[in-house]
């Protein structure tokens, strides 16, 4: 699934019992991952690398950065973004609800995510 | 530490590609300059806490160790190595694979997500065939886990 480029729109996704919500125009493609390479790291919220379309990304368990506990193994859907020039992708359990955001509000009782600064490496400036 | 392919034989034309040997620790692929391994022997007749060969000593490096995996079976292999400063090590691994070429165009700089150890110990991540595959930083790893896991 492609997303469409509107920058007003707003995706949210489940993932465990949390709604999240990303921007619209960072949605590069929902897709299923069957593989993930672990990479060792100090951050036990990356997951490792997957390749994408021919390219290696970054997968980060976004439910373990939020405290929700860790995503299982593969395969899993995973939402692909590109913002910054640094693509990531974050498991997620399904996509919810995808169009124009009302007044540029965040829906009652969802999570923000700002990608662009997940994918830099500040995940705990991320969520709001 | 930045990649680096320097330059080819001495006709002044930039390298595209390198030879790097293959190993695998708990089912991940890692390669490294084939010109940085010395030897290779099995595992489990390293009489302590270093190997000697060809007069140098090796310190034994467990790989697992560094990368904070389970331990694995002592089935594995033992990897010489140097780093091109004047620091050696013996890497204990999982398994031994063949020998490969890196083309420069398969390689993606670790992306900024990494910001921990990682950043050090690897160089980039390769794409070899339809495998991912890790390049070592042979210099940034042993300067990050020789003094820790290392006592000779």
């Amino acid at each position: 699934m492609t997303a469409a480029a509107d920058p007003r729109a707003l995706m949210v996704v489940a993932i465990g019992n949390r709604r999240v919500a990303v921007k619209g125009d960072e949605v590069a493609e929902i897709a299923r991952i069957a593989v993930v390479t672990p990479v060792p790291c100090d951050d036990p919220a990356i997951l490792g690398v997957a390749l994408h379309r021919g390219r290696i990304v970054p997968l980060v368990d976004l439910r373990r950065r939020l405290g929700d506990g860790a995503t299982g193994l593969p395969p899993f859907l995973c939402l692909f973004t590109q913002s910054g020039g640094a693509d990531i992708g974050v498991p997620i359990d399904s996509v919810l609800e995808f169009g124009p955001a009302d007044g540029s509000r965040v829906p009652e009782g969802v999570t923000f995510v700002d990608f662009s600064t997940l994918a830099a490496g500040d995940g705990a400036a991320a969520a709001h | 530490m930045p990649f680096s392919w320097g330059r080819g034989g001495g006709d002044g034309r930039a390298e595209t590609a390198r030879s790097v040997a293959l190993f695998t620790v708990a089912c991940v692929e890692y390669a490294i300059d084939a010109a940085r391994v010395r030897h290779l022997v099995p595992a489990g007749r390293e009489p302590g806490r270093s190997i000697v060969f060809e007069g140098a000593t090796y310190p034994l490096i467990a790989l697992r160790a560094v990368f904070r995996l389970p331990a694995g079976p002592r089935t594995g292999r033992v990897l010489l190595m140097d780093d091109g400063a004047g620091r050696t090590a013996a890497l204990m691994v999982d398994g031994v694979g063949t020998m490969a070429r890196l083309e420069q165009r398969a390689l993606t700089a670790l992306p900024p997500v990494f910001r921990g150890h990682e950043r050090v110990r690897f160089e980039a991540l390769a794409l070899l065939e339809d495998r991912i595959v890790i390049v070592i930083a042979p210099r940034g790893l042993l300067a990050d886990a020789w003094p820790k896991q290392v006592a000779v």
